[in-house]
């Protein structure tokens, strides 16, 4: 039997905390990341050679035409509803694909493409849905080969090259500067607000957090568990969808080969997001901070001249350092 | 490590008394600060069946795991097979060798393999040169394991899943008898009869009782005093961390007084149906013709203001009652509230909350509560949609009602932002109730909601029971704890094989009610 905290002696009666040092944890373990984050700025731009302004180093960080923060945003829908979700990348890359090879190749007007596009990331999130909500299969495997057909068909789409061609003035529409930084930031930051609102104030981002808790305590108040778990796959790939076409846009077209690529720095920054603003749980703030976080690193590991092969053992160290410092708060947390 | 009993008995001390087949000495553990078992002493005869009792927390799962060597015990103690030394520290490892076995609360059958793979796992006979397992001398071994325990036509290819109940429980027992020989030893059954459906128990017991006969040493973990008094011959009874009985013989004991040993109190509470009295009024709950799981169609009504306990023993169906008036579960029937009727074919749980049915469920951990969520999350949860907007769930009626359940439940600590698994059991049930009684529900479901908290908790869960009927609701206890239907019921409904036996009307006593279920005619008495 699992002997639960013992019931009686528990308690132990600590003192109170005078208030202000009491707030001033909080915010520390909260914002620890954004404060390793400014360390670890200041020392690159210490140790990089030449004269880099820190202003001039975040816009470059804050510029990258990158679809992470919306990929992890769709993860952290589904983490936080219990989900787990591989296929982003896979319907990120048929997304992307989906509009120049439909405006270019096959002549559709460009709106058009993009509502193609969409439709395509929510069929696949659909097609997730329906087969493990509905039938109750594993979401490791469901998502895994979702991900390979998606993506695999991204290729057929493309006829396997590079699909570019796009009318460049699209571009601004990602590329575009708005108080110095690309719209493409902005939207990151706008979406992540409009969930972390969603997750945070509403009853439906409550009715989230427990069914990523615990689904029986869920339905016996009364929430639709199928229905939350079905909306986050929808969500998820509808964000992968918006990625691609983002994405697509500001580079004039895409080559599906690339898309892989997002997959560990996407998940390394929904865990790191974990340990950040809302300790414990996957949260759409931790999130962004966390993946800026990431690609500060790898930004300065290229200022120091290193490139290549640094960035996957960058990403992979800092998932898994994510996941265990994650895991260590929430035992802090239960026993 | 086959070894002849001439080998092992040398067991005799010094002073030429046969040492107990297995002793602990002054076993303590403590965790991060908290000692959950002091100074534990046991000692169990070879050929006796010994019985290790206590409410949860009470240390006895501690100790069971500190013999077992998956906890590390403190520095200090010891512990001795036929008067050997193997700890501390025990190795969990080397423990069949040592000749203890456990047969764990699951029994730790995978179904889908063959009995032969069951009972060998960790135990493989291997062939010579290509390490490969060898499945005749296996299947060998298994034959001879449940020969042993007379069921030698279990063949040792057939898939657990397709066995009975009661053979399930044998190829665990040989799992844990094999190489061994025949009276040695001592097995460990861990909650097992909990595994185990009604109609096996009695060929449960038979089997120990065929172990004890040949000389093994057998201790019996179990919350079910019941079953301890019919089939032990000494107890154990450990309460808050310590040992506080040892070896009694269960010869000179009946229920009430394990009872009493086990709470450490007389099992009195208050009568909070007599201080707390609560007017009927207009409405309720009306039971038409349930059926499922056990229930065999009955009907029922519990009106507003009046608190209605249903109890029966095991097997009468009554622990599928709960989830069936909540709509939580399929059955057929109908539960009507306050005139609104809701078919059990197609139940549903929202439209059951929407009239006014509140659910506590028996498993606080797997249904009740959200651990890892605050307890202002999990307080406010059935009351969102209500209270709060689509787009805001509003905070400042969160934090007053929230509030208002700490102090009305004296919950401590009163952190309405702590997690869930920080509290201590009963606090967590208070939290439950609370959770629930928030809304003002039109009907209380109670499943048996004193389990595993302590004494005080008992109490505040029992008045909170009876407060929601001086409230206005239509309260159902689901419980098979006499002495909290006799404190907080107007009616008692005894249910047995699917429907209802008696209905007992106030006054009456724990006793009584005890009496009705297990049909003890008043002379006997």
């Amino acid at each position: 039997m699992s002997s639960v905290s013992p019931t009686t002696t528990t308690v132990t009666v600590r003192p109170p905390r005078p208030a202000a040092q009491r707030i001033a944890l909080s915010l520390l373990s909260r914002y620890a990341l954004v404060i390793l984050w400014i360390i670890m700025l200041l020392v690159l731009l210490a140790l990089v050679p030449g004269d880099v302004s820190p202003v001039n180093a975040m816009r470059t960080v804050f510029s990258q035409i990158t679809p992470v923060v919306f990929l992890a945003l769709g993860v952290v829908i589904t983490m936080s509803v219990g989900e787990f979700d591989l296929s982003f990348a896979g319907i990120f890359s048929i997304s992307a694909v989906a509009v120049p090879s439909l405006a270019v190749l096959h002549g559709w007007p460009v709106p058009l493409a993009v509502l193609g596009a969409l439709a395509l990331a929510l069929l696949a999130g659909a097609v997730n849905a329906a087969l493990i909500v509905g039938l109750g299969i594993n979401s490791v495997v469901v998502t895994l080969g979702v991900w390979s057909v998606a993506g695999g068909l991204a290729f057929l789409l493309s006829g396997e090259t590079t699909v570019s061609g796009l009318d460049p003035a699209l571009a601004a529409i990602s590329t575009g500067r708005f108080v110095g930084l690309p719209h493409l930031f902005w939207y990151g930051v706008i979406l992540v607000s409009i969930v972390a609102y969603v997750m945070g104030a509403t009853p439906v981002g409550r009715h989230m957090a427990f069914v990523g808790s615990n689904r029986a305590v869920a339905a016996l108040a009364g929430i639709a568990v199928g229905r939350v778990r079905v909306g986050a796959y929808l969500a998820s790939a509808l964000l992968a969808g918006l990625a691609g076409v983002v994405i697509a846009l500001g580079n004039g077209g895409f080559n599906p080969a690339s898309a892989s690529a997002f997959l560990l720095p996407t998940f390394a920054a929904v865990f790191l997001g974990t340990v950040a603003v809302v300790p414990g749980r996957f949260n759409p703030i931790g999130m962004l901070i966390a993946a800026y976080f990431l690609i500060t690193g790898v930004f300065g590991l290229q200022l120091l001249g290193l490139t290549g092969w640094v960035t996957e053992v960058f990403y992979g160290a800092a998932l898994i350092l994510a996941v265990t410092v994650s895991h260590l708060l929430q035992r802090r947390v239960k026993s | 490590m086959i070894e002849t009993l001439d080998e092992r008995d040398p067991s005799a001390t010094d002073d030429g008394a046969v040492a107990p087949r297995l002793e602990v000495r002054a076993l303590s553990k403590t965790f991060a600060g908290v000692t959950v078992l002091k100074d534990a002493h046991l000692e169990v005869r070879a050929g006796e069946v010994h019985a290790l009792v206590g409410q949860n927390g009470s240390g006895k799962s501690t100790l069971i795991k500190l013999i077992s060597g998956v906890y590390r015990a403190d520095p200090g103690g010891d512990v001795l097979v036929d008067g050997r030394r193997i700890g501390t520290p025990v190795d969990p490892g080397a423990l069949h060798g040592e000749g203890l076995a456990f047969v764990h609360q699951d029994l730790g059958l995978i179904p889908d393999l063959s009995v032969r793979e069951n009972v060998r796992v960790g135990q493989h006979s291997t062939r010579r040169y290509t390490g490969w397992i060898d499945k005749k001398k296996d299947a060998a071994a298994v034959r001879d394991a449940l020969e042993f325990l007379h069921l030698g036509h279990i063949s040792p290819q057939a898939k657990v899943a397709s066995l009975r109940p009661s053979e399930r429980v044998g190829v665990a027992i040989a799992r844990a008898l094999q190489n061994r020989n025949m009276g040695s030893g001592i097995v460990v059954f861990d909650e097992s009869s909990r595994a185990i459906p009604h109609e096996a128990l009695d060929d449960f017991y038979a089997m120990v009782r065929l172990l004890t006969s040949q000389g093994t040493a057998v201790i019996i973990v179990s919350h079910n005093l019941t079953e301890v008094l019919d089939i032990a011959d000494r107890v154990t009874v450990l309460r808050n961390g310590r040992v506080v009985e040892m070896g009694r013989p269960t010869a000179g004991l009946d229920e009430a007084a394990l009872t009493k040993l086990v709470l450490g109190r007389y099992g009195e509470l208050d009568d909070f149906a007599e201080s707390m009295p609560a007017e009927r009024r207009a409405g309720g709950l009306e039971l038409r013709g349930i059926r499922g799981g056990r229930l065999r169609g009955f009907t029922a009504t519990v009106q507003r203001g009046e608190v209605v306990g249903f109890t029966g023993s095991i097997d009468s169906g009554l622990s599928s009652l709960a989830p069936l008036i909540a709509g939580a579960a399929r059955g057929s029937g109908a539960v009507v509230v306050d005139g609104t009727e809701l078919s059990l074919e197609r139940p549903s749980i929202a439209r059951s909350l929407g009239t006014g049915i509140a659910y506590i469920p028996q498993d606080r951990h797997g249904q009740g509560l959200a651990t890892e969520l605050t307890v202002e999350e999990n307080v406010t949860l059935p009351h969102l949609r209500r209270r709060g907007r689509p787009w805001w769930t509003g905070r400042s009626w969160q934090k007053a009602e929230t509030e208002a359940v700490l102090k009305k439940f004296s919950v401590t600590p009163a952190d309405r932002r702590a997690v869930v698994a920080t509290f201590s059991g009963g606090n967590q049930q208070k939290v439950l109730m609370g959770k629930w009684l928030l809304g003002g529900p039109a009907a209380l479901i109670l499943d048996d909601p004193t389990q595993a908290v302590d004494v005080g908790a008992r109490s505040a869960v029992l008045s909170a029971t009876r407060q929601a009927a001086v409230d206005g609701a239509a309260v159902v206890l689901c419980s098979s704890e006499v002495d909290d239907l006799a404190a907080v019921c107007d009616r008692v409904v005894v249910l047995e094989e699917g429907k209802i036996l008696t209905e007992l009307h106030r006054p009456f006593t724990a006793d009584d009610i005890f009496s009705a279920i297990f049909h003890e005619s008043e002379e006997s008495h």
